[in-house]
């Protein structure tokens, strides 16, 4: 573990990467306006990512191990396939109701898979069943989501 | 909210839970996670243009848009490195917990002032509570995953 004040610049980093996140949504949204089409709003989000970071990978010289690769289940190069589902479903959700609380949204529904996941030990993830600390965080999400919703009343 | 919004919500948390495990299966295989992220992004720009080819959702626009509207992907690669940069240096637990604050930050700023095409609408204090709720959520479920296995 290393020192505090060390560990201070990385936690900014940590915080801007995640405002990152909003950006997208918004600017994938924006985009969708112009387009009219949801699919190929993230399919072209996905293309201009992918073209920016193979060329930051090729500056790089950044090699893949492809023989190890080939040997791996199949199931392990659809991750694009399931991560669709998210770019689009962001792009949906912040057309339809802004950033913030698509954010929140989607912020939600991942700890709850994610618990899901971890419970079942899914896709090659260790098993991690609920106990009361899981319990109390999925509690949390359903009591932010209630205030995100129907606000205090 | 309406069935649209239920099933982008649902949609959307388990495409990002589950496809952060391909990601982290596929980096283990390649020997680079950023290699995998190239992968997957090829995956998902494939099979999106793919189905709007196919006729899903298939309007075809006749301008090209601001350039400014096509650099999301940019800021979804930018994400992706920088959160395996502070994860291998904080632990992704504090990691995790720290981009989800930046995330209702950002999230609360841009959408507060209206940036970027949103229409603005000022926070409000569920809002905000909401948001703190769900950072407490993302901290316990980093703890949990953060504890020694039995």
């Amino acid at each position: 573990m290393i020192q505090a004040s060390k560990r201070a610049p990385f936690l900014l980093l940590a915080v801007a990467a995640g405002s990152l996140l909003p950006m997208q949504f918004s600017i994938n949204s924006a985009l969708a306006g112009e387009l009219q089409s949801v699919t190929l709003t993230a399919g072209l989000s996905y293309l201009v990512g992918a073209l920016a970071l193979g060329l930051v990978l090729a500056l790089l010289r950044v090699r893949p191990n492809w023989t190890a690769a080939g040997a791996a289940p199949r199931w392990v190069w659809l991750g694009g396939v399931v991560g669709s589902a998210y770019v689009v479903g962001s792009v949906v959700l912040t057309r339809l109701l802004g950033a913030a609380l698509a954010t929140t949204l989607v912020i939600a529904a991942q700890v709850l898979t994610a618990l899901a996941l971890d419970h079942f030990g899914a896709l090659g993830l260790p098993r991690r069943t609920m106990n009361r600390t899981r319990t109390l965080a999925a509690l949390l999400v359903l009591a932010a989501l209630g205030l995100r919703l129907w606000g205090l009343r | 909210m309406s069935l649209i919004a239920l099933i982008a919500t649902i949609g959307a948390g388990i495409g990002l839970s589950a496809g952060l495990a391909f990601n982290l299966r596929l980096a283990a295989v390649l020997g680079s996670p950023l290699i995998a992220t190239l992968v997957t992004f090829f995956v998902g720009a494939a099979l999106l243009l793919g189905l709007w080819t196919l006729g899903v959702d298939s309007a075809r626009p006749d301008a090209w848009p601001p350039l400014w509207t096509l650099l999301g992907g940019v800021l979804g690669v930018t994400y992706v490195t920088l959160s395996l940069i502070t994860g291998a240096r904080l632990g992704a637990g504090a990691s995790t917990v720290a981009v989800t604050l930046g995330q209702v930050l950002g999230a609360s700023v841009i959408t507060g002032l209206g940036w970027l095409g949103q229409t603005a609408q000022p926070p409000t204090l569920a809002g905000l509570l909401s948001a703190a709720l769900l950072l407490g959520a993302v901290a316990l479920l980093a703890a949990d995953r953060g504890r020694k296995q039995p």
